[in-house]
């Protein structure tokens, strides 16, 4: 991974915030919002708070707090936490680097657990619902990282939960809806624990990760609860690991086997061990507008995994290579596989015309296809080809989990 | 007995020779076993311009995931000598929960809430399969006694010493590696019973209970109370607030019978509802969850719980029928069916930290310490026979 501003940034404090603010183009924006929504989509992805219906999209908001905050600078680690060599197989296979690995995550577990919070606030105008999620304290004046569909929008007020029951008071600041990163700060007088951000430039595939958080809402009797897991899969945009997640967890915080922070807990699959979170680098390229209070962006999910407007559903279908092309194994009955009237044990051989080789290509570019398509089959002994236009409901944004 | 594989969920592996992988994306280093997935799109890499149709994006190999087979087999060392301590315990050939064999010569603790009525059988790490009976039940933490009918079996070596957060913990079956690993989630912990429910929501404007809505699968609609309702008095005890109420209702089990007062316009209505467990609404609501509608605060008045919270619990892997109500459990963040309870929790010696006792959800499985495994267990070794 090549290095970024915003990485950059974090590791030298007199980079402006000019850079830091670099966004990316709306194109490009697009595209990577399409496939990120067709990572989650595919696992079938759902928030981890309770859909208290986010009314993203409105004007920004200045937050309460006249200075913006600056990101916190990261600490270098101390040579003592030089990672052994086990950190760098692909996977352990002594019981020594077993015991390695568990005297390294208990560490961090014990040294970052004091920073992780439980966050309440009031629903959508005040209203009678709470919304609990997790988030994670970074500055000892009490600047918090947390998912953008647990603050919601920027200025509300929240309540957060320190492990050993301690509670401040704060405010949601900077809320970007597309990446699912959200900003709080603490408002009442630190100092706070608080747990160092990583970056991801060295961030690999296989990396052993701690996931923190109050799965199910903050419960004195089990104040923090640590899960471990390995980076499975990640990008500029999302990153997927198999540490277990539930409602409540969101917005809260993973950490590298150093105890530094790299992403935040977002949504999760249908199966247990395929789970989402933002990650660091997103707050540290967006971070002047996170800082500021703006709210921005369209959350990428709601409620079950089901997509927002016209188009509903998603793909809704899992795939799997054949010599012809790509078998339909599964065909959710509200997704888009299902409208295209795609069957289970359909074989399919061309997308507009393009021959099929891999399940992620077709089940990806089905869902993002925003105008007329043509799925050529086999079924059975017959070749059809079906034909589909979507209704894009919200223009312009159809596609995949519209 | 193995779990199946995990799979690659979201992308689809491929023989590592179909894709070239990009220098970006991983480093130099021998990284032996890691396959290449990929998926169109342009995000893989942050330098890549908008116009490049398809970037690679890697995903690990189910195999070196934390219950991927290369990382398991780390553990063979941990299962050598334990697997002889655990049985696989069936009812009619169907296999129901794991055993931990704490006498040699066939004295097995398991689950017992999963021992329904059948022919008992235990499969030993041979291969061999043995008759079993059921000598005694403790209710209060699920744990049954059972003997079975072989001899020469290795006693599970018991590990009392305390745990603490991110210690390895493997969950042995018959299999030469573990079943499944994981790491121990937080501190020991007792699990209150289910919160029981009457099963409404309530209006949020003003103080009176005035009942909303009618929870699925609560005892509420049976009871005949109706949205629109006022609840005037819990077993002859007048109500003022929501508050008043929900307080009342939290001291009460899951199963007992309340008598309400309703007022319905001008009417006095007297009924009695029976309250229902937290566990059973949710069962039945995750079942029946079509639409994602708002979180069910219930006559708990607890937000962010309710019908997507439970859905959620129960997504990946069942949950154990028997998951609330223990003295004390080791909370550890191993992905287990419900039959995969009721054998060793081992640590990196092959000891037993605990008794796995319940699946209770997505990021949650519970085991009873060794210690008052073992005193449990040496109660029920001295309790006449039923």
């Amino acid at each position: 991974m090549s290095a970024r501003p915003g990485i950059a940034a974090i590791d030298n404090k007199s980079v402006s915030a000019t850079v830091l603010s670099t966004s990316f183009t709306s194109m490009r924006s697009l595209c990577e919002r399409a496939v990120l929504a067709a990572f989650r989509f595919f696992a079938g992805a759902v928030l981890l708070v309770s859909p208290v219906g986010l009314s993203a999209g409105e004007a920004p908001v200045v937050a309460a707090s006249p200075a913006v905050p600056a990101i916190p600078a990261q600490p270098k680690p101390a040579a003592s936490l030089r990672l052994s060599a086990v950190f760098r197989k692909p996977a352990p296979t002594t019981i020594t680097e077993l015991r390695t690995i568990e005297t390294r995550v208990k560490l961090v577990v014990a040294q970052v657990s004091p920073a992780v919070v439980a966050v309440t606030l009031r629903g959508p105008g005040n209203s009678n619902a709470v919304i609990s999620g997790s988030a994670v304290v970074i500055s000892a004046d009490g600047l918090v990282l947390s998912a953008a569909h647990v603050g919601g929008t920027p200025n509300r007020d929240v309540t957060f939960t320190f492990p050993d029951g301690r509670t401040a008071k704060g405010k949601t600041l900077g809320t970007d809806h597309d990446m699912d990163a959200g900003l709080m700060r603490i408002t009442d007088a630190g100092p706070w624990p608080f747990a160092p951000v990583g970056d991801l430039t060295d961030a690999r595939l296989g990396d052993w990760v701690v996931a923190l958080g109050h799965p199910g809402g903050f419960d004195p009797q089990r104040p923090v609860v640590a899960r471990l897991g390995r980076i499975i899969m990640k990008t500029a945009k999302t990153m997927q690991t198999d540490c277990t997640l539930l409602s409540g967890d969101s917005g809260g915080p993973l950490f590298d086997i150093s105890g530094r922070v790299i992403a935040i807990h977002s949504s999760i699959s249908a199966t247990a061990e395929d789970n989402f979170h933002v990650p660091i680098t997103t707050f540290m390229e967006t971070w002047a507008r996170l800082a500021n209070g703006e709210n921005w962006g369209t959350p990428v999910l709601t409620a079950g995994g089901r997509g927002r407007g016209g188009a509903g559903g998603g793909v809704g279908a899992t795939g799997s290579v054949v010599p012809e092309g790509v078998r339909i194994d599964t065909v959710n009955p509200t997704g888009r596989a299902q409208r295209v009237q795609l069957q289970a044990g359909d074989v399919v051989l061309k997308f507009n015309g393009k021959a099929v080789t891999s399940p992620a290509d077709f089940l990806t570019q089905l869902g993002a296809t925003e105008e007329k398509l043509t799925v050529t089959i086999k079924r059975g002994d017959r070749q059809l080809d079906l034909d589909y236009t979507p209704n894009t409901g919200r223009g312009g944004r159809g596609g995949v989990v519209p | 007995m193995r779990k199946a594989s995990p799979r690659i969920l979201s992308i689809v592996g491929l023989p590592r020779s179909v894709f070239c992988l990009p220098s970006s994306a991983l480093r130099p280093r021998p990284l032996a076993g890691w396959i290449v997935a990929a998926v169109l799109g342009c995000l893989a890499a942050p330098g890549l311009a908008a116009q490049e149709k398809s970037t690679r994006v890697l995903a690990l190999t189910g195999s070196y995931r934390k219950n991927g087979e290369a990382v398991r087999d780390a553990f063979k060392f941990v299962s050598t000598g334990a697997r002889n301590s655990v049985v696989e315990v069936s009812v009619d050939g169907k296999a129901v929960a794991l055993g931990t064999v704490v006498e040699a010569d066939g004295l097995v603790a398991t689950k017992a809430s999963e021992l329904i009525a059948g022919k008992l059988t235990a499969k030993l790490a041979s291969g061999r399969v043995v008759d079993a009976r059921i000598l005694a039940t403790d209710e209060d933490n699920d744990v049954a006694l059972v003997k079975i009918e072989a001899k020469g079996l290795t006693a599970v070596h018991w590990n009392d010493g305390e745990t603490a957060p991110g210690e390895w913990v493997a969950t042995q079956g018959l299999d030469t590696v573990p079943d499944a690993v994981g790491i121990i989630s937080g501190i020991p912990r007792k699990i209150l019973p289910p919160r029981a429910l009457i099963g409404v929501t309530f209006s949020s404007v003003g103080e009176t209970p005035l009942v909303d809505t009618l929870v699925p699968g609560s005892g509420s609609a049976r009871a005949g109370i109706q949205p629109g309702d006022t609840i005037l008095a819990v077993d002859g005890k007048a109500m003022k607030t929501r508050t008043e109420l929900i307080a009342a209702i939290r001291e009460l089990p899951a199963g007992r019978v309340v008598k309400l007062q309703l007022q319905r316009g001008t009417e006095v209505i007297d009924t009695s509802v029976t309250l229902t467990g937290e566990a059973v609404i949710n069962a039945a609501q995750a079942q029946a969850a079509g639409r994602g509608g708002r979180g069910v605060a219930g006559a708990g008045g607890r937000g962010g719980r309710g019908d997507r919270n439970a859905q959620m619990n129960l997504m990946g892997s069942g949950v154990s029928k028997r998951a609330d109500e223990f003295d004390l459990v080791l909370q550890h963040d191993t992905v287990l069916e419900p039959w995969q309870c009721g054998g060793p929790l081992l640590d990196l010696y092959g000891r037993a930290v605990g008794l796995n006792i319940a699946h209770a959800g997505r990021v949650a499985s519970y085991a009873l310490p060794a210690k008052l495994a073992q005193k449990i267990i040496a109660d029920l070794k001295v309790r006449p026979a039923p």
